[in-house]
């Protein structure tokens, strides 16, 4: 979607085109942008540097032998990278899984056991490198409704705004957001 | 009536899972005629409860101080990857040369806040042979977008397969487009319908208390999960988060925060959730801290029947 009050946009689209066909150097900038978002997230699903580094290199690796799949027309490579970075990560479990298995048998583990995995933790890493990669107001308005949970009218009057501005950028924000977290499924289900 | 723009549908997802914030009236006309077509567009119910799951997503996004950059080599390991002849499998290969000049796993040097551009290696070729990347055996990328197309196909049968009770079938066939089984088993407006239930007990195995109740409740734009409990539950110095863990004992997914310990309170939640048996739901005690998983401090917990 075109959100005019948003200028990384318009160059993530450009960026998306170039990458698609097949520009090195568009690679290199999405590893300039994204790296350290897709090390984060393997990092903390993972707790082990080794394996997130390792993941990161397969996730760009795989972007790269993939960019086919990549939309231009959907505008956000950080959710697609996302996608493939929850796909590494889930590869790299099942690799460990196996690994452990073998070298001794698990005991049956009970679900109290708190090796559970935070399943969106990917998507919140996300959205909290969006904002802070967004421009003001839209950024500090999308921080305060979301993250803060304000209510729209004391937004409008803290940040001096109309109501009717707060709101529609509330509600670009969450379709927006929704599209992002869209592409993430579609690659990573 | 068509159907309601996105514009509205977001409304509607941010006054549903917000029903304590009253947005100011005034489209109160529009938004009555948009809930009633959620009731009758399966399409449009959807949206909602996407839009609903980005909402709670948000929510309980905080704000992140702990980026964590790739060691500076990572970049020069790629690019070495790319460069390397390619080879017959499909699944990328170990990369090559990373055992030895690798650091020791956790080696504390790269503190993860400095400057992560690549370094000068980027001056690779910038033209890389086009046609490797078409000759390139199919990527799993390209076979994830005909597995999402499937998936999509086979979603509707499953929202049936899920339902506990019939009533709660019945409002969910007719919520597909089945007119006439809506109007003999449910009244216009639908009510919402409890249709799973579970005690939330401590997790003392050998006198487990009961200080709560789960339930997943669909109301007309989707399903919630509702807690209540018979008193605040103890959040220490921290705060008490609400999750659905698979019944598989490994995924998990946050679904919100209980803000004073007790309730009732009520989080909106996905059907696609309950059919991939995220069926568990736990109570866990959190602190304020960077750390947005599970604590692994349990207060209570209670499995919902299939
Ligand atoms: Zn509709």
């Amino acid at each position: 979607m075109h959100v005019p009050d948003d200028p990384d946009t318009e160059f993530d689209a450009q960026l998306c085109v170039e990458f698609a066909a097949g520009s090195r150097d568009a690679l290199a900038e999405m590893y300039r942008r994204w790296s350290t978002l897709v090390h984060t997230i393997a990092y903390r699903a993972l707790g082990d540097r080794h394996d997130a580094e390792d993941v990161t290199q397969q996730v760009f690796v795989s972007a790269w032998h993939g960019r086919a799949s990549l939309r231009p027309d959907q505008g956000s490579p950080a959710a697609w990278l996302v996608g493939i970075t929850k796909h590494r990560v889930a590869d790299m479990r099942t690799q460990r899984y196996r690994a452990r298995r073998n070298l001794s048998a698990v005991a049956a583990q009970t679900v109290t056991e708190p090796d559970v995995h935070d399943d969106d933790l990917a998507e919140r890493l996300l959205l909290v490198h969006e904002l802070e990669r967004m421009g003001d107001p839209r950024a500090t308005v999308l921080r305060m409704a979301f993250m803060e949970d304000r209510p729209q009218q004391e937004i409008a009057s803290e940040l001096d705004l109309p109501i009717g501005t707060v709101k529609s950028h509330v509600r670009r924000g969450l379709i927006e957001l929704r599209r992002r977290l869209e592409e993430v499924d579609r690659v990573a289900s | 009536m068509s159907h309601p723009d996105d514009d509205l549908l977001a409304d509607l997802a941010l006054n549903i899972s917000d029903s304590d914030s009253h947005t100011g009236p005034g489209d109160d006309t529009s938004h009555a005629e948009a809930l009633a077509h959620l009731a009758g567009c399966a399409a449009c119910a959807d949206t909602v409860a996407d839009l609903r799951r980005a909402l709670s997503v948000a929510r309980r996004a905080h704000r992140e101080t702990g980026w964590e950059a790739p060691a500076p080599d990572v970049w020069s390991r790629i690019t070495d990857e790319l460069d390397s002849p390619p080879t017959s499998g499909s699944r990328p290969d170990p990369p090559p040369g990373s055992p030895a000049p690798m650091p020791s796993a956790g080696s504390p040097g790269s503190d993860g806040t400095r400057d992560h551009r690549p370094g000068p290696k980027t001056e690779q070729p910038p033209h890389a042979p086009p046609e490797h990347g078409q000759a390139a055996p199919p990527d799993e990328l390209t076979e994830l977008r005909s597995e999402r197309r499937d998936r999509e196909a086979a979603r509707r049968p499953r929202r049936i397969a899920w339902s506990a009770g019939l009533a709660a079938a019945a409002l969910v066939i007719g919520l597909l487009g089945g007119r006439a089984l809506w109007h003999e088993s449910a009244p216009q407006p639908p009510q919402p319908v409890t249709v799973a239930q579970a005690p939330l007990d401590t997790l003392d195995t050998t006198s487990p208390q009961q200080l709560g109740e789960a339930a997943v409740v669909r109301t007309s734009n989707g399903y919630k999960l509702d807690i209540d409990t018979s008193k605040p539950l103890p959040a220490g110095s921290g705060y008490l988060e609400v999750w659905l863990i698979n019944r598989d004992g490994k995924r998990m997914v946050s679904v919100g925060v209980m803000r004073n310990g007790e309730g009732p309170v009520s989080f909106p939640i996905t059907q696609k959730l309950i059919d991939e048996g995220y069926v568990i739901v736990d109570i866990s005690r959190e602190q304020f801290d960077d750390n947005p998983a599970h604590s692994g401090d349990s207060v209570v917990r209670g499995k919902l029947p299939a």
